[in-house]
């Protein structure tokens, strides 16, 4: 099983929270930046699908990943279907 | 050469104040969390109505507490800055530079993205409280935070129309204050207003990562150049001295 680390507003091993790899919460993610970006309900879902299943086969030769990482994994494989989509889902955590 | 001898006092007030209030509409955090709410709201499938009504709400809220801020200001000038009057426009007008050169510096973090110098805190707080956005009321009270938030760089063209409309509130200065308030909200209805037409968040924030730059040095440097005209105004130049 893969393990996401997820820094918490900090670079100290220390401070680092570990969370199993879920991956219906990146498929919600995903499914709700494209809606954001007006694509249809169905052709988000499918989206969604896809990179999760692309993000899936890229975790199978990791063990540990950083939620940056997945991120930038996602938005790669997001470019493909949805480039809208894609500059939104890496846009979205340095908007504000 | 001298605006106030070749505009009359009542225009060059209104082009003071117009230049201000186009300097605190530059500012971006409205922005930012307008279109998060936006696009939250449009990621959870939210109807248009009621996404349309929170906009509207945030929006009101940012124009209540700009308004409420700026009528705070100008009492306290009225009470405070009716004498030493040159003192007190040296201080807004050195409020002005630091908050211009401030902007120019570190108004947005370096990389990519619209993000900008607020603390992480202070940002996670706000994404918090726009995922938990559900009511009109809740849309108003994010608008309030976020000029809250915002108020380090907000303050200098705050101070600058409390400076300038100071004194018995007639309807003149009124208006006054109503016209800079509309203005510096400008943005935010102009930005919903697109967003409630149909057009693409990733179109504007396109657009907002595009232009960061020069908002940012146009920001800064008009800061600093009204801040330095009104320092020569109103503390260097005789006639400036005896007026206001």
């Amino acid at each position: 099983m893969t393990h996401i680390i997820k820094r918490q507003r900090s670079n100290l091993p220390a401070n680092w929270r570990i969370e199993a790899y879920n991956p219906s919460k990146l498929h919600k993610s995903i499914h709700s930046t494209c809606l954001s970006v007006r694509t249809p309900p169905g052709e988000a879902d499918l989206t969604a699908k896809r990179v999760c299943q692309a993000v899936g086969l890229w975790l199978e030769n990791h063990f540990e990943v950083t939620s940056a990482d997945i991120r930038r994994k996602a938005g790669e494989s997001l470019h493909i279907h949805n480039p809208e989509a894609a500059y939104l889902y890496q846009q979205q955590h340095i908007m504000a | 050469m001298n605006l106030e001898l070749t505009l009359s006092p009542v225009w060059f007030t209104v082009l003071i104040v117009t230049v201000a209030a186009a300097l605190h509409a530059s500012f971006q955090l409205g922005i930012s969390v307008l279109s998060g709410l936006h696009a939250h709201g449009l990621g959870i499938e939210r109807r248009r109505s009621n996404l349309a009504k929170l906009g509207i709400h945030y929006v009101v809220g940012v124009f209540a507490l700009t308004g409420l801020l700026a009528l705070s200001l100008i009492y306290l000038a009225t009470v405070f800055a009716s004498t030493s009057t040159s003192f007190w426009w040296a201080i807004t007008c050195g409020l002005g530079i630091g908050v211009g050169i401030a902007v120019m510096s570190f108004y947005y973090r370096s990389g990519h993205g619209t993000m900008l110098w607020l603390p992480r805190s202070a940002a996670e707080y706000l994404t918090h409280r726009i995922t938990r956005t559900k009511t009109g009321f809740e849309a108003a009270t994010l608008g309030m935070a976020t000029t809250i938030a915002e108020l380090p760089f907000i303050l200098a063209p705050l101070a600058i129309l409390a400076m300038l409309t100071r004194g018995v509130p007639d309807f003149y200065n009124v208006s006054l204050v109503l016209l800079y308030v509309m203005i510096a909200t400008s943005p935010l209805v102009i930005i919903l207003m697109l967003l409630n037409a149909g057009h693409k968040l990733s179109h504007i924030q396109r657009w907002r990562e595009t232009n960061k730059r020069f908002l940012q040095f146009s920001a800064g440097l008009g800061l600093i150049v009204v801040s330095l005209y009104l320092f020569s105004m109103y503390c260097l130049s005789p006639e400036g001295i005896l007026e206001r």
